[in-house]
């Protein structure tokens, strides 16, 4: 299920922090690094992470790498949030029915 | 980055009773799949939930291991409520308490009980923060 690994892949705020370093516009691993309190093969590796979660993007540039947001990652979150509230507000939605249902049985008695 | 998330369901019952029977979370919350209990192969014994302004939800599971869900941050009885939310992924774990999202939800009379969640600021796409619509009263 690939929103499980965009959740894996931002629940480490370093790696979170990286991730939104880029929001702005496509950076280098040195760029990245620059910004952050964490090493720069720490930040190569939290990189992989979100590539492998479609979060970002690596595009090569000479001798650069360079990291740019994909938004695949973001839908796939998205799309989980959707079903996830749907399913719980469905499931809201049937107590008060069957409460409602309920309530005249109850005075009856 | 991230849109607002807002979903708005009409219920037939009065406004008091739609928010009641929302935070008597245990009476209808879907337990058997979304609960940090489940996770861990247990089931859920209890969905505790404080209602009042501070006020905490917490699950319980059959193994006596409680779990918080979140905090109630505004609460207006029969209008609206906010909470602070952490109910962790399977995926995260241990790093629950580092992703927290706003959660509010406004009922309306005659109208629809809506529960927003906005993505906000510079955390939206990261850490989905979510808050109240942009009908929020001022002040609160």
């Amino acid at each position: 299920m690939a929103y499980a690994e965009v959740f894996a892949a931002l629940a480490d705020p370093t790696r979170r922090r990286v991730f939104e370093a880029l929001r702005g516009r496509p950076r280098t691993v040195g760029e990245l690094a620059a910004g952050q309190p964490v090493s720069r093969p720490a930040v190569s590796q939290h990189l992989k992470v979100l590539e492998r979660a479609s979060l970002v993007r690596v595009e090569r540039r000479g001798n650069r790498s360079v990291y740019s947001v994909r938004r695949d990652g973001l839908d796939e979150l998205r799309r989980y949030l959707e079903r996830f509230w749907s399913d719980v507000l469905d499931a809201y939605s049937a107590e008060i029915a069957r409460r409602v249902k309920d309530a005249p049985k109850r005075r009856a008695t | 980055m991230m849109e607002p998330l807002v979903k708005t369901i009409e219920v037939p019952c009065s406004q008091e009773k739609a928010f009641t029977v929302f935070l008597d979370m245990g009476s209808w919350w879907p337990k058997d799949r979304f609960a940090t209990s489940v996770m861990r192969g247990q089931t859920v014994k209890a969905l505790r939930v404080d209602a009042r302004e501070g006020g905490q939800i917490v699950e319980v599971g059959s193994d006596g291991q409680e779990q918080l869900w979140g905090t109630i941050k505004t609460y207006d009885p029969y209008d609206y409520l906010n909470m602070d939310f952490h109910v962790p992924h399977p995926s995260e774990k241990k790093q629950a308490s580092a992703r927290s999202r706003s959660v509010s939800s406004r009922w309306v009379r005659s109208g629809p009980v809506s529960n927003s969640h906005r993505a906000t600021g510079k955390h939206s796409a990261t850490s989905p923060r979510w808050s109240r619509a942009g009908t929020a009263r001022p002040g609160s």
